[in-house]
């Protein structure tokens, strides 16, 4: 865990920013790093508990895994309205850009 | 007015469904203004459900409960062909193609929906300041927030433009806001409710309740959208409520009742006028013969710490969708340099800023290196929480206590300092990360600058216990309300 004054460089928030996809500018990014430092130092209290020997949990009650039955899969069919959405198409396609360069 | 007295009216033919409409569209249209509490009304769609309804009833077509009832929905929750925006540019444009499993239902109970509700942005947040629209305000005080994230909703209830509000709570997201608006506020059990069509946060958290005026109006819509529906793996099959919000209204005998009162809960920074309001509503169980014990929660300071990892890291993966390619909301360069550039100009542009702060929160939770001594440590302080709750439920039914340390703050009072923000929920976040449910109901009013602000009473229940929470509810707003 960091430590009592938690800091995050400049570069680090570059890199998550990356990680999460975002496009920020450099005084984006440096509030982000002053807010993150902020939160950050927040839940490093954590650090405090004795988790020793405790399992995680991922939240949920007594949750069981469900498994549909075979052939049982429910069509949503086709709604106009997805049609709308998306942002650029071709016919009933939606279109978009080419990840596979050759 | 509430919706078993608007249901009466309607079943006697006293008022017709129409007319109704009408009445809560006039007051809408009236107190809108002010409170910016939609982000949409459908006016004309509210009217022709209405006109069914009066139809069905002329034709004795069998008509649910709640025909007639004029309610309104929180924008992230799918009403199809309607907007869904979370509050947040990046799904401005967006047009539901499906209905969550709650607005089905609702529909199959010929309900009447008014419109879509304004929250903070993806619901984080406990003001509604942080909606990438509008800020809504408090019809208590205009100047003050109405608390969030569900914060238009309940305005649509407390400014009586609807007689209910679908709400979300995943850190206290319908309590609080039903503390500072004076009204009644269900967050069900983790798995009581289905999240198919909810637009999700953090899944592990998020659930979907109601905002009402009564505490037995707010036992009608539960009962009515709650229970398994083949599209959500958690909700319980021990989710099932037949009959609930009649069982809740017959009288309880209150000697049965074994009360815990958290110590941690008064250890932390409370106003003083709300503690004294919570204390006397503790009192007024003791004077009706229930048994109140102290109890202890010793990891409850940690909850909202360890609640700020697990969200944001969650919400990382779920905002991950925004993506610029499925949904409207697409940002390009001016030199197409592929795929790469459609994601990070769209979130770079899309997301205000508490999503960005906190999916960058957790994608550094989450990232290779800091996993286990954030994520993972959270999960167990996590099983702690949860353990704390096992142990004290073993010896008591319920627990009572505040909902916020404060009533409504003023609009702008916490919006710069996001840690501050996210100590509103101290005494909510905790029944999240334990997958239990809570209800928040209305135990007095405190004064501030010459305007009375309200406070509200929270009652925390056992998994799927929702009937003798709501049955606890039920009876102190009858009995207290009596001394008021």
């Amino acid at each position: 865990m960091l430590s009592v004054k938690t800091m995050i460089t400049l570069e680090q928030v570059k890199h998550l920013a990356d990680l999460a996809h975002m496009e920020l500018s450099e005084t984006e990014l440096k509030k982000l790093q002053k807010e993150m430092e902020q939160i950050l130092d927040y839940i490093s209290q954590l650090e405090e508990v004795d988790v020793s020997g405790i399992e995680p949990v991922a939240g949920g009650h007594e949750l069981e895994n469900v498994v549909r039955e075979k052939d049982a899969a429910v069509s949503f069919g086709f709604d106009e309205n997805m049609l709308l959405q998306f942002p650029e198409k071709q016919g009933d396609y939606n279109k978009v850009p080419k990840i596979i360069e050759k | 007015m509430t919706i078993k007295k608007a249901a009466k009216l309607l079943q006697e033919k006293q008022i017709s469904a129409v007319e109704l409409a009408k009445a809560y569209l006039e007051k809408l249209k009236q107190k809108e203004p002010e409170l910016d509490a939609f982000l949409h009304v459908c006016e004309k769609q509210a009217l022709a459900k209405a006109e069914e309804v009066d139809l069905k009833r002329q034709r004795r077509e069998k008509l649910g409960f709640l025909a007639g009832i004029p309610y309104a929905v929180k924008d992230n929750i799918l009403v199809q062909g309607m907007q869904a925006t979370a509050g947040s540019k990046i799904l401005e444009g967006y047009q539901a193609s499906y209905d969550a499993t709650v607005i089905s239902r609702l529909k199959q109970a010929d309900a009447v929906i008014f419109g879509k509700t304004n929250l903070d942005e993806f619901a984080m947040g406990a003001s509604t300041e942080q909606s990438a629209f509008k800020t809504t305000k408090n019809p208590w005080d205009v100047s003050r927030v109405p608390g969030g994230s569900s914060g238009g909703s309940a305005v649509a209830v407390a400014a009586n433009m609807s007689l209910f509000a679908l709400g979300t709570d995943t850190g206290g997201s319908i309590r609080q806001p039903a503390s500072f608006c004076g009204i009644v506020g269900l967050r069900p059990s983790y798995g009581a409710v289905s999240r198919h069509g909810i637009i999700s946060l953090a899944s592990s958290l998020d659930q979907v309740g109601c905002f009402a005026k009564t505490v037995e109006d707010a036992a009608i819509v539960f009962e009515t959208i709650a229970g398994k529906d083949g599209f959500d793996s958690t909700v319980s099959p021990k989710a099932f409520y037949p009959g609930l919000s009649e069982k809740i209204t017959k009288t309880l005998d209150l000697k049965k009742l074994k009360i815990g009162v958290p110590k941690e809960f008064f250890e932390l920074g409370i106003d003083p006028d709300v503690k004294k309001l919570i204390e006397s509503s503790i009192d007024w169980f003791m004077q009706a013969g229930a048994k109140v014990q102290e109890i202890s929660l010793p990891h409850m300071k940690y909850s909202v710490p360890a609640y700020y990892i697990i969200l944001p890291a969650e919400a990382s993966a779920n905002l991950a969708r925004y993506d610029g390619i499925r949904y409207p909301l697409s940002k390009r360069g001016e030199s197409d340099r592929g795929f790469r550039e459609i994601y990070f100009k769209t979130k770079g542009r899309g997301f205000g800023p508490e999503p960005r702060r906190r999916i960058m929160i957790g994608t550094f939770c989450l990232s290779s290196g800091y996993y286990d001594a954030y994520y993972s440590r959270a999960q167990k302080v996590r099983r702690l929480i949860k353990s704390d709750f096992e142990k004290a439920f073993e010896k008591i039914d319920l627990i009572l206590g505040p909902v916020s340390p404060y009533p409504a703050f003023r609009i702008g009072e916490k919006i710069n300092d996001p840690v501050a923000m996210y100590l509103a929920d101290i005494y909510t976040g905790l029944v999240n990360m334990a997958s239990l449910n809570g209800l928040s109901l209305p135990c007095g009013f405190v004064e501030r600058e010459g305007k009375k602000l309200p406070v509200g009473l929270q009652i925390i229940g056992k998994h799927f216990n929702e009937e003798l929470v709501l049955a606890t509810g039920h009876q102190f707003e009858r009995g207290h309300a009596a001394l008021a």
